[in-house]
């Protein structure tokens, strides 16, 4: 069944009323304020974000896309769908994964949890009308009026995924989570929801990919994350996206005493555009955050990228990384904010990139503020080329000039050593790509 | 081994090397004396090729091959180890990535009083004085040169330190040539030399045998060097 193609906002609009329909009244509620949001600002002419370039939302259709089979096993991708998310980190055997959660432009198609004590996944869609307590954590943290985007992917999210990990219970296996994009023009837009309860460990592995027959989409998300006391979540975001894309996940985090939360983001790919700034708010004492991000920019890509952490828990300490590798004629923002508002909180900053080509643009924001005289908040930032002296440094070593850029864009990615196996095969691949279109 | 002719080179047109001849056999160890701004390091990097050392006319052949027009990497792959003066700090490049690329291994650390510890130390990174030059050494030693330029190795050295490195470069330098540029000559303390000179304005004036250029040197400064009636090169 194809559905309704109209580019209309009122024949959009009585598709999602009668979408909504079966859902209870606080969630219909929601989303038709988020639409209403959407066309406000819309109609007003409001098109920035706050970060980020701007683009025409109106050009993609949230409910373009028809209803996919289930599948029996991600083995049963064709060979081109599994090079796609396999490119993610997705392992379609399933070795060495707690389970998988497969999502083809608006359809869960695959879901399979290998160990069910105490972890509950299921659509977003499942889990309101089984869980009708959700409410008091569904769009809580990523404000619905945040800009157009959030307001559009709060309206209009069409399945993603609930992650439910009980009190007590630890994961060290990653759960992946795929969203492969397929149908051209389509918007894609999952909302995400993790609830990490007291004690728990958990580590999500999300990628998000496009399906070679497609060459112009947009994906975007919310995903919000509550990590309970003493709990521990690691997401790991993996984008593969090409130039015809706009990326615009919106993610939000709050943390519970002694709880900790750990993101990794990279885009391997060159989208069009992409704006990425997950928010964590320390609430708890004692809590912690990291926010990792790595990304090669080539191409054309506009890339709008950081995070920000919101200290009000006492003791809390945080940190935000990011390396960009900058070519071509891409522009890059990197964005870090660090806001201490409790007392004995450590934060820092430290946001670098290589910048390889004239054409190419960088431009850093780091952003710190305190109202406590005891927190301390820190912060590096560099933006430059490889320098000359330390090339020609490593060459009398005998390293050939590709050899010591390498070496050296090696040693500028070093943080990343913690990063899970894929990803850091990934970022082994990003380093001799570099060497070789530099030299 | 190295034989530099008539070597006049510029640095973003500002003449630094004025005509230099010298010529170093197999297993010789020249020692270079000179004042500050002399030319010593800009005839170390000239002789490695860095590109800012532009050669305005004169040669430099190693071995029979010359040198000028071959890249950085390919001159040391030749035999060229140079224990740079000031080398840039690298980050996230670990001691121990180079040694690995080198060829080296752990055991050549006590012979410079390292700990292992500093294999994972990234290169030059907060390293003190001391330990930027044992680590230096610590590359070139991994290296095997066929000719090893030790550019300054004794400054910001303490007594023990210097004793460490001296020995460690008299050792390596048995077997081997090698070039000492020295601006107070205490490294010499420890390394048996066969010849030294003197730069002065980037070219060199003086050439003859260390103990005696040295003697002189402590006794009437670099200023003597300049009214040399000549060599004394015995």
């Amino acid at each position: 069944m194809v559905r309704d193609l109209s580019r209309s906002l009122q024949e959009l609009e009585d598709w999602y009323e009668e979408l909504d329909k079966g859902f209870p009244d606080w969630y219909r509620r929601l989303r038709k304020k988020a639409r209403e949001i959407f066309r406000d600002k819309e109609q007003k002419g409001e098109p920035v974000g706050r970060y980020g370039p701007d683009f025409n939302l109106l050009q993609y259709f949230p409910n373009l896309s028809s209803p996919r089979e289930r599948l029996e096993t991600l083995e049963a991708l064709s060979r081109e769908q599994r090079e796609v998310v396999e490119s993610v980190g997705v392992d379609v055997k399933e070795k060495e994964r707690l389970g998988s959660h497969l999502q083809q432009d608006t359809t869960v198609t695959y879901q399979r949890l290998l160990a069910r004590e105490g972890i509950v996944v299921e659509t977003p869609e499942t889990a309101i009308l089984h869980y009708p307590w959700l409410r008091q954590f569904v769009h809580k943290l990523v404000p619905i009026d945040l800009d157009k985007y959030t307001a559009f992917c709060t309206g209009y999210s069409i399945g993603g995924a609930l992650i439910w990990v009980k009190e007590g219970v630890k994961v060290d296996l990653p759960l992946q989570a795929c969203f492969l994009l397929e149908t051209e023009k389509l918007a894609q837009l999952p909302y995400i929801l993790v609830l990490a309860e007291k004690g728990s460990k958990l580590n999500v592995l999300s990628g998000c990919a496009l399906s070679p027959t497609c060459s112009n989409a947009l994906h975007g998300c919310v995903t919000e994350i509550y990590v309970g006391e003493g709990a521990q979540v690691t997401f790991n975001l993996v984008h593969n996206f090409q130039p015809g894309f706009h990326v615009r996940p919106k993610v939000g985090v709050m943390v519970e005493e002694g709880g900790m939360y750990i993101e990794n983001y990279i885009e391997r790919g060159k989208p069009e555009s992409s704006q990425l700034f997950p928010t964590v708010i320390l609430r708890g004492k004692n809590s912690r955050a990291e926010l990792r991000s790595f990304f090669f920019a080539r191409g054309n890509s506009d890339m709008d990228i950081g995070g920000g952490i919101i200290f009000t828990g006492e003791g809390s300490r945080g940190e935000v990384i990011s390396r960009a590798v900058v070519t071509g004629g891409a522009k890059v923002k990197m964005r870090g904010v660090l806001k201490a508002y409790a007392s004995g909180v450590r934060g820092h900053l430290d946001c670098r990139s290589l910048l390889l080509s004239e054409k190419a643009e960088v431009r850093a924001f780091p952003n710190l503020s305190s109202t406590r005289p005891d927190a301390v908040l820190t912060h590096e930032a560099a933006v430059g080329k490889i320098e000359e002296e330390q090339l020609y440094y490593l060459m009398s070593r005998g390293m050939s000039k590709e050899e010591a850029a390498s070496t050296i864009v090696r040693g500028f990615l070093d943080v990343a050593s913690g990063l899970p196996e894929p990803l850091l095969n990934w970022l082994r691949t990003l380093i001799s790509q570099t060497a070789e279109e530099v030299f | 081994m190295l034989e530099i002719r008539n070597l006049t080179v510029e640095v973003d047109g500002r003449r630094v090397l004025n005509g230099v001849d010298l010529t170093v056999e197999r297993d010789e160890t020249h020692v270079l004396f000179g004042p500050n701004g002399s030319g010593k390091t800009s005839l170390v990097l000239t002789i490695l090729g860095f590109p800012q050392y532009k050669v305005i006319t004169g040669s430099i052949r190693f071995e029979g091959v010359e040198l000028i027009g071959k890249s950085i990497d390919e001159r040391a792959r030749l035999g060229l180890g140079v224990v740079f003066q000031k080398p840039p700090a690298v980050r996230g490049v670990r001691l121990g990535d180079v040694l690995r690329f080198l060829g080296g291994n752990d055991s050549l650390l006590p012979l410079l009083n390292l700990p292992d510890e500093f294999l994972h130390r990234e290169l030059n990174m907060g390293f003190s004085g001391g330990e930027m030059r044992r680590t230096e050494i610590l590359q070139v030693l991994a290296q095997k040169p066929k000719l090893a330029i030790f550019d300054e190795p004794d400054s910001g050295l303490d007594v023990e330190n210097l004793e460490t490195v001296g020995r460690a470069i008299d050792q390596f330098l048995r077997e081997r040539s090698g070039i000492i540029i020295t601006h107070m000559g205490h490294i010499l303390r420890y390394v048996q030399a066969d010849f030294a000179h003197v730069m002065l304005n980037g070219r060199i004036v003086c050439s003859g045998l260390p103990s005696k250029i040295l003697a002189q040197i402590l006794r009437e400064g670099y200023k003597w060097c300049e009214t040399c009636p000549g060599a004394f090169r015995s």
